[in-house]
């Protein structure tokens, strides 16, 4: 009983850091992103399953993720309304080749970074962009000029 | 202009209307995320130990230990004993806070005896002769499933008779 209540607790709150960390946050790995991520695993674990060494509790821990995030996934199918909630929802930073600074300000995000993304497009300057949109995941979709 | 990608509402996405409550909600819930490592420094969630005292005529007792602990840690009770006047049977009578899921490392020195008084755990230390103090450590840990607030009240007895008490209660985080 107690894993499952550790595990519950643990992915309400994992998941809430994550919705509120901001996006970009969270798609960037950088390696100090990645070590981070280690670290955070490594911590959750800890608190998981504590001296659990069993495959029971193993079992346990990863089952009640695994529900846990099938019913995330659900709510968010069956009921639009939670959905910015749960996933967040895009946002357009850059309309007609020009940024939209206050939506960009919001994400903490710069041109610079904005263009990282369009030169992997073969996009070599923001002019050229139709559409830049944040999306919940964190990457950018760019949409060049027709 | 080129036209809007699909999925996509200007409103919504771009001028961000009915959405400028969510950057106040991810403030607000960002805030409360950092209050408590902040609260974690004001040694709210353990495991900092501080001294509690009860003193009589014959005796005094000292207790320094933590009063906050989290599951699975490993911690330290230190007793001291202070004899103001010969006490011929020191006796420690500890709460059941002590020891419900908890882990006795070790306890150092051993008493001479131990032994159950209406459901407490009593360890007998011995004669302490005036002046001298009887210093007592006890090592344990936390069972991982052990939460909550439980009683830890020490009362220091010369055979029968209660010299000191004194009043604490632990509270265990999960």
């Amino acid at each position: 009983m107690d894993l499952t209540i550790r595990a519950v607790v643990l992915f309400g709150f994992v998941y809430l850091i994550t919705r509120i960390i901001g996006r970009r946050e969270l798609s960037s790995l950088e390696p100090f992103d990645l070590i981070l991520l280690i670290v955070m695993g490594d911590a959750i674990q800890q608190g998981l399953t504590q001296d659990d060494y069993s495959v029971t509790g193993s079992m346990i821990v990863i089952g009640t993720f695994a529900v846990l995030q099938v019913l995330v996934s659900y709510l968010s199918y069956r009921f639009p309304r939670l959905r910015p909630a749960l996933d967040g929802e895009p946002i357009v930073i850059v309309q007609d080749g020009a940024a939209i600074e206050r939506n960009m300000r919001r994400e903490r995000l710069t041109v610079d970074e904005v263009m990282v993304e369009a030169r992997q497009q073969q996009i070599t300057s923001i002019e050229q962009v139709a559409w830049a949109v944040l999306e919940t995941s964190g990457k950018i979709s760019i949409i060049p000029k027709g | 202009m080129a036209a809007i990608p699909d999925g996509i509402t200007l409103r919504r996405h771009r001028d961000l209307e009915g959405r400028r409550q969510e950057r106040w909600i991810r403030r607000a819930l960002l805030t409360l995320v950092g209050v408590v490592p902040l609260l974690a420094l004001t040694n709210l969630f353990g495991q900092r130990p501080h001294l509690a005292r009860a003193t009589s005529g014959p005796a005094s007792i000292e207790l320094y230990a933590p009063g906050h602990l989290r599951g699975g840690l490993l911690w330290e009770a230190r007793f001291t004993v202070t004899a103001h006047s010969d006490v011929k049977d020191a006796v420690l009578q500890l709460d059941k806070g002590w020891l419900e899921g908890m882990q006795i490392n070790t306890i150092e020195p051993s008493p001479v005896g131990e032994g159950s008084h209406d459901g407490k755990l009593v360890l007998d230390l011995g004669h302490i002769p005036k002046g001298q103090r009887h210093v007592l450590f006890v090592q344990m840990q936390v069972n991982p499933t052990n939460v909550g607030r439980r009683p830890q009240n020490v009362r220091l007895y010369d055979g029968t008779t209660l010299l000191a008490t004194v009043h604490r209660s632990v509270t265990i985080f999960p």
